[in-house]
């Protein structure tokens, strides 16, 4: 019955519907596997089989837990903070230091560029390695509120629904983030450049 | 779009072949309202320290904490109090951090989160002390903890320091209009001249705290004269 009308239906609907109809959640699956993927890989260094074989537990464990969903909340804000919390515990289990291993999306890269103050128009590869790098450096608890920002496009509100952390906290973050971001790029020397 | 096929498939296959099943709601819901049982115990444990903190620091009035603060040998005044202020400071830090578990727990900062506790804990403790259930408490806690008894004892031994000017005990009987005779708690006897003092005759009995200066050899000439306690419902006024 789901299956047909499962395309049209907002992800929090299909959430109620997964806990008596596993067929929903393969929907909900289908609509966040490929951004969770690029999350995970964003914060991680993982071949692909192990970023799906992570990405295959996060959204078992998100089925097991669907009853805990919040319907006040939205549903890609709970599924990330699944993600955000397996990819934690990822890292704390092979015990090595969260880098960045990811293509930076163009779109990303205008986003930081406008708000940090880059010029956009500079050599875009040079630009994309240069962030790129630059992010490699800035500290996860800063990271993470950056990438959620600028790669996911989540609002800062939603921000705080996925770490878990009260608004103020995540505009902190944010403002430290930047200011580690900019000085691993310098973002005065190449605005000049 | 292959890759994509695979995922759904893998995690539609999993759910299967496992049986995996949804935790039923109301394991989420129990989780909820056990963080909050758990943060209402804090809180009320917190209460009770309180209320003991309260009742510990409304036994001596203020000028007695600023005589304290200049003798080393009354500083025992000071530690009870400080004892409870790290129970207290205990018990606020685990029902702030029990609440910033609930669902909407983090919405908050943590200091307004411990905010919340100690205040919660202040109210519940100064309710429970205008009850009279802190008197209750410390005495409880005198028979049942050894330690929290030698600890009380040390009031005791502050007010056993006629050289330092302080004196407790029982009134034993009146020699004249102004002067008394005393029990100390070592049992020695004192006679007190209260001639300074503008006092009541105190009753038979009464336990009492002296303040002032020896003036001989088992003589004390009172500046001040308190009960035991700080005047309230169960102590007769002087």
């Amino acid at each position: 019955m789901i299956a047909g009308n499962a395309a049209s239906m907002a992800d929090e609907a299909l959430a109620a519907f997964s806990v008596r109809q596993p067929e929903a959640f393969d929907e909900l699956v289908r609509r966040y596997q490929a951004k969770l993927l690029r999350y995970i890989r964003r914060l991680m260094i993982l071949n692909e089989q192990e970023a799906e074989d992570l990405l295959q537990d996060v959204f078992l464990s998100a089925y097991v837990n669907i009853g805990d969903f919040d319907p006040e909340l939205k549903f890609s804000t709970w599924i990330y903070r699944i993600t955000h919390n397996r990819v934690i515990s990822e890292f704390r289990k092979v015990s090595v230091r969260p880098t960045v291993s990811f293509e930076v999306e163009q779109e990303a890269v205008l986003r930081i560029a406008a708000d940090i103050n880059i010029p956009a128009d500079m050599d875009r590869k040079i630009l994309q390695k240069r962030i790129r790098d630059a992010l490699a450096r800035v500290p996860l608890k800063y990271r993470e509120v950056l990438e959620l920002y600028y790669f996911e496009g989540l609002a800062v509100q939603e921000i705080s629904d996925v770490l878990r952390k009260p608004v103020g906290t995540i505009g902190t973050l944010m403002r430290r983030g930047k200011q580690a971001f900019c000085k691993t790029i310098d973002c005065h020397t190449l605005s000049l450049s | 779009m292959k890759k994509r096929q695979d995922i759904v498939g893998r995690v539609h296959a999993l759910i299967k072949e496992r049986g995996i099943k949804p935790k039923p709601g109301w394991v989420f819901s129990f989780k909820e309202v056990l963080l909050w049982a758990l943060f209402s115990l804090s809180i009320g444990l917190g209460g009770m320290t309180a209320a003991l903190i309260i009742f510990l620091l409304s036994e001596e009035e203020a000028d007695i904490y600023l005589r304290a603060a200049r003798n080393p040998g009354m500083l025992f005044i000071f530690l009870i109090p400080l004892l409870w202020l790290a129970v207290l400071a205990a018990f606020s830090w685990g029902a702030a951090s029990t609440l910033q578990r609930t669902k909407r727990g983090y919405h908050w900062h943590a200091m307004t989160l411990i905010g919340i506790s100690v205040v919660g804990s202040i109210l519940v403790g100064g309710v429970l002390h205008s009850t009279g259930w802190s008197d209750a408490l410390d005495a409880l806690l005198g028979r049942g903890l050894p330690y929290y008894q030698d600890l009380r004892g040390a009031r005791g031994r502050t007010w056993s320091q006629p050289e330092e000017g302080m004196l407790a005990g029982n009134v034993l009987r009146y020699t004249g209009p102004q002067t008394f005779l005393l029990l100390d708690l070592e049992g020695n006897v004192w006679e007190v001249d209260s001639s300074y003092v503008l006092a009541l005759p105190l009753p038979q009995g009464m336990p009492v705290r002296v303040l002032g200066v020896i003036s001989g050899p088992g003589y004390f000439t009172a500046e001040d004269v308190r009960p035991w306690r700080v005047p309230d419902m169960r102590m007769p006024p002087f």
